[in-house]
């Protein structure tokens, strides 16, 4: 029944029959085909031995230029390897400073530049040469130094972000038997830590108070699975400037 | 008997003498690195002089007259300050060519008691005599 309400208009669009009679005012317009009118160039190309010898030279000068970006590009790669090699040089070059301090060293905000310039000066301490006039020979490895760095960054980083006290740069030195030694003194207050060659050994510190050492003193070992050890934090926080 | 000397007891007022080097110095300090026992067996420990048979220039010519490129300097400390760090102790330890070395004993590393050692015994160091450039300066108390 709903079908015969339907019409259908000349280009097939259904008429659902609300607006009946709508298809009676439109223009009537025959159904075009699709597309546009292609024109094939080949049918217009003369054919025989013109369009052979025009290939041939086509196909010459492709290889031509096929030679030339060969031979460009060559060159591109060339100038490439040379630029990495280079820079890998260069990297080389810089990285055992890099390990040395900055493989090490976390960031450190400028108010510890003082920790940052002791650290950069103790380098000096790490496979020191042997000088046959010294007897004792301190030195250490660059791994206990570097274990050592890390103790002294993390403290140093720890009192900063809690209390905002800058601790005292202590003085880093080659101790007995390959260990580093972290030495502060900061009247009356001073703590040691050493830190072992063998990094299975856990560190080992002393302090006090040298106006009450009986009394007020702190020493331990550090864990290793702490960064940080409370003992050193709050002695280092005593001798931290005020 | 140790060698051609008798090992005698060294009284608490008297000092010890230790050459520090050059290398082992840091603004104007020695580290703690210095405070450190050589030697194996009965002759481990710490050498020192004592001060009734030495003087800290005789202590620096010492080591001068086989190591001419030695530079540094002496320290000294108090008998009695030494004997009063836990488990350290001073011993009278004659050498053939040097009556006055003394060792002292006890830890000095690997542990809490060798670090606490060496932090104390920081504490009671002075200078007895440097050496700068060629001369020696005596800075004995």
């Amino acid at each position: 029944m709903r079908r015969n309400l339907v019409s259908l208009n000349p280009s097939g669009v259904e008429d659902l029959g609300m607006k009946a009679g709508w298809s009676d005012c439109m223009p009537y317009r025959e159904m075009q085909p699709a597309g546009f009118a292609v024109h094939h160039l080949e049918e217009d190309w003369p054919r025989g031995v013109a369009k052979a010898q025009d290939v041939g030279q086509l196909a010459a000068e492709f290889a031509e230029l096929r030679a030339l970006v060969v031979e460009k590009f060559s060159e591109i790669q060339k100038t490439l390897s040379r630029g990495k090699q280079l820079r890998l040089r260069q990297h080389k070059a810089k990285r055992p400073r890099q390990d040395a301090s900055q493989g090490a060293l976390p960031f450190l905000p400028a108010e510890l530049a003082p920790i940052s310039d002791a650290i950069q000066r103790s380098e000096t301490i790490v496979n020191r040469a042997h000088d046959p006039s010294d007897e004792l020979g301190l030195t250490c490895s660059q791994e206990t130094w570097q274990r050592a760095i890390r103790i002294l960054t993390a403290h140093a980083l720890s009192v900063w972000r809690n209390a905002r006290f800058v601790i005292r740069p202590p003085v880093i030195s080659a101790g007995p038997n390959g260990s580093v030694d972290l030495y502060w003194t900061a009247a009356p207050y001073g703590l040691l830590l050493n830190v072992p060659a063998d990094p299975k050994q856990p560190a080992t510190y002393y302090g006090d108070d040298a106006a009450n050492p009986d009394c007020n003193r702190t020493s331990g070992k550090l864990e290793s699975t702490s960064p940080v050890d409370p003992g050193v934090l709050m002695w280092l926080a005593y001798t931290a400037e005020q | 008997m140790s060698g051609h000397w008798p090992i005698e007891q060294i009284p608490d007022a008297d000092f010890l003498f230790m050459r520090v080097h050059r290398n082992n110095i840091q603004n104007g300090q020695p580290i703690p690195g210095v405070f450190k026992n050589r030697g194996e067996g009965e002759q481990e420990g710490m050498s020192t002089d004592w001060s009734n048979y030495s003087t800290p220039e005789e202590t620096m010519r010492r080591k001068l007259a086989v190591t001419p490129a030695w530079r540094g300097g002496v320290i000294q400390m108090l008998v009695g300050d030494v004997r009063r760090i836990p488990r350290q102790t001073v011993e009278h330890a004659p050498l053939p060519d040097n009556r006055a070395h003394t060792n002292v004993k006890g830890p000095k590393s690997g542990s809490v008691e060798g670090t606490q050692a060496r932090y104390l015994l920081m504490k009671v160091w002075r200078w007895a005599s440097k050496h700068e450039g060629d001369a020696l300066v005596s800075t004995a108390a």
